[in-house]
């Protein structure tokens, strides 16, 4: 119980480390957001965010480094995201908006949003061994919407000042926190394999407007606040093969689904429903994250030159649903439509239904001289979310991204990269689209279908020291 | 914790050179009570009603079996004040002996689909008091009313519940309203008052009406 104890308390520490993380699909599909690393993250890669992309990597020296029995790196990245995004939402059938509050559940809602992410490790090779540490957030997504100024300080209306979005976000933070150990050794001098264990610290924070039979009734509009969170753990294993030494690399890892499956997080809901504010009630909040497969092959085809081609499977399929069940209650077993089984008491599920989804990038390097290097990477992410029940809490869209940036070193000891990556989002509109109106509570949400936009730009930077 | 977090993400926004609005650092709870506060400015801190006395006209206490019989008997819940629980009830009275009477009341579920099918098992309840003037406080205890018959959520409600009114015979004879109190513990702890109530409406000629949502007898929506 103890070791629990402090285990949570590490993590709470590392989890105010992390105020904020990366806007939601940063990068990658779904609510991926692993980023760190910029350009210099891929599952082929020798720096310290091998633990992650791959733990084999943990292995791999570095070409060009002096070849010593022993080495230590350190590395801090940190990526500061800048995040544009907007709704507009048209009148549904099945849309409430009284003649004396139009707007106040259709129209545009957008948000700016500025979000950054950590990720710090350590690593130490002996030999053909190599150990490491991490911390890093590979998923999240976090959104404050703006206001809709038309309600403000409104007589009759608490609610739509909140904005057109509010019945599926207000203020909200999703976040799979990690804290890594990973070891890996090289075999066969040309072949590296590596594997990772993880303790995921799952986190949901998140505010919407809610009314308990799940319609956009602005006489009935309260709110539910969802706080809770979860430990669990996962594994990722990796290997890389040096094709041609110090040439070609090719890499192959994979990283297990948190908890391997479905992850229970624990904690409270406030509601605020008709009028009445509740005490925090105890609930457990089920949700299923991705397991993912990433292929990368990196080549020195000349001294100065370096590409890079790799990409990831996420399946995220599994994300099939969110569940908010009472803390006496263990599984959440609802019919087709959504409505809750005899003896069931599930409070709401958020229906998701989404699917595998998959990113491929290219990117190079060219050493203008050995202390400075530019690099280039673009990439694209196809989409991971329906139109049936995209709504504005977690978005996603087919994205292409350019990036650019420098590192420069200062022998082996020292070295230090800053890169600019914008991410292209391509519109979506899924009016007429939403399955959510039609479900049965308490599956039963307002329409969110609508016309969404984004727009991301990632400033990334770190530091790596070797010894 | 949300202050250190916000002044965490400003900081941050600083260190950034932009010069933003601070709505884009997340802050659920400082949201969640800007909207308590907004809501009490607006209704002055009470909930919104839909229970009620029952009707203006003088009450004409019923004698022994003269309201028997069957009727629609709905719970409408300030959660969704539009909708109503539809009950099939059958409804026997007593002479107490002391001016007053009791009653034996039958509680059938009926569905949240059509308000006409039978669905969990019935509700019985025996020798529920009532004053010389018609008034009663019925305490039900602790009952659960199944998913099938529940129009707001579909799942189970476990509540206790309390309905205080009064029964009247002449001219308010057939229709009964008042409120109803108690605490929902599942699927979540919440109060149902204020602005909780429920209402009797007697068959017409073996036909059960359908469900009215407060004393106004204004219609149920589904």
């Amino acid at each position: 119980m103890r070791t629990k104890t402090t285990l949570r308390a590490a993590i709470g520490v590392a989890a105010f480390l992390t105020p904020l993380v990366m806007s939601q699909s940063a990068s990658a599909s779904g609510f991926s957001t692993a980023r760190f690393g910029g350009e210099h993250g891929h599952p082929t890669t020798d720096n310290p965010t091998a633990i992650y992309y791959n733990p084999a990597g943990l292995a791999e020296d570095t070409p060009g480094f002096e070849k010593k029995d022993w080495r230590l790196k350190f590395m801090v990245d940190g990526n500061l995201a800048l995040r544009w995004a907007g709704w507009s939402h048209a009148k549904s059938d099945s849309d409430s908006e009284p003649a004396d509050a139009s707007g106040a559940n259709t129209g545009q809602a957008d948000l700016f949003n500025v979000a950054a992410a950590p990720f710090a490790a350590a690593t130490f090779q002996y030999k053909d061994l190599g150990i490491g540490v991490g911390f890093f957030v590979p998923f999240g997504g976090a959104s404050s919407w703006g206001k809709n100024d038309d309600f403000k300080d409104n007589k009759s209306y608490a609610g739509p000042y909140d904005g057109v979005q509010r019945w599926h976000a207000i203020d909200g933070t999703i976040r799979s926190i990690y804290i890594s150990l990973g070891v890996a050794y090289d075999i066969l001098d040309r072949v590296s394999i590596g594997v990772s264990g993880n303790i995921v610290m799952n986190e949901v924070k998140t505010l919407r407007a809610r009314n308990s039979d799940g319609s956009n009734d602005i006489d009935l509009e309260g709110r539910s606040l969802i706080d809770v969170s979860g430990l669990t753990g996962s594994l990722g294993v990796g290997i890389i093969g040096e094709i041609e030494p110090e040439k070609v690399w090719l890499g192959f890892s994979y990283q297990s689904q948190p908890g391997f499956g479905e992850n229970t997080l624990e904690g409270t809901l406030t509601n605020f429903l008709a009028g009445s504010r509740e005490q925090p009630a105890d609930i457990k909040f089920l949700q299923s994250l991705p397991d993912i497969y990433r292929l990368g092959v990196r080549a020195r085809p000349v001294k100065d030159v370096e590409l890079r081609v790799f990409g990831d499977v996420t399946n995220w399929s599994v994300m099939d649903r969110q569940c908010v069940i009472p803390a006496t209650q263990d599984t959440c077993e609802l019919n087709a439509d959504g409505s809750a089984k005899a003896g069931d008491s599930t409070i709401l599920q958020l229906a998701r239904n989404w699917g595998p989804a998959f990113g491929v990038r290219i990117g190079g390097s060219y050493w203008v001289v050995p202390e400075a290097e530019l690099f280039l990477g673009a990439g694209y992410d196809s989409n991971a979310v329906p139109d049936s029940t995209l709504e504005p809490a977690l978005t996603d869209f087919q994205k292409a991204s350019l990036a650019g940036g420098v590192r420069i070193a200062v022998g082996e000891t020292f070295a230090m990269a800053l890169s600019y990556t914008h991410i292209f989002y391509a519109p979506r509109d899924t009016t007429g689209e939403s399955v959510l109106p039609k479900l049965s509570p308490p599956s039963r949400t307002p329409d969110s279908g609508g016309e969404y936009t984004q727009t991301i730009g990632v400033i990334n930077a770190n530091v790596q020291l070797s010894f | 914790m949300p202050i250190r977090r916000f002044s965490f993400c400003a900081a941050l926004i600083a260190a950034a050179g932009l010069t933003l609005s601070l709505t884009g650092c997340p802050d659920p709870e400082g949201a969640f009570e800007d909207f308590a506060t907004r809501y009490d400015d607006i209704h002055g801190g009470t909930g919104t009603g839909t229970g009620g006395g029952g009707g203006g006209d003088a009450c004409t206490p019923a004698a022994e079996g003269e309201l028997d019989g069957e009727y629609m008997f709905s719970i409408s819940a300030r959660l969704s004040p539009k909708k109503a629980f539809a009950l099939d009830a059958t409804f026997v009275t007593h002479d107490d002996g002391a001016g007053g009477l009791t009653a034996d009341l039958d509680l059938q579920p009926l569905s949240k689909d059509d308000q006409t099918t039978d669905v969990g098992t019935v509700l019985s309840f025996t020798a529920l008091p009532i004053g010389a003037d018609g008034s009663f406080t019925w305490d039900f205890g602790m009952v659960t009313l199944p998913g099938a018959a529940n129009p707001i959520t579909g799942s189970d409600v476990v509540t206790t519940l309390v309905l205080t009114g009064q029964l009247c015979a002449g001219d308010r004879a057939g229709f009964v309203c008042g409120e109803a109190t108690g605490t929902i513990t599942e699927p979540l702890m919440a109060e149902l008052a204020p602005g909780s109530g429920f209402t009797m409406q007697a068959a017409d000629g073996g036909t059960l009406p359908p469900p009215v949502i407060n004393c106004a007898m204004d219609p149920a929506v589904y």
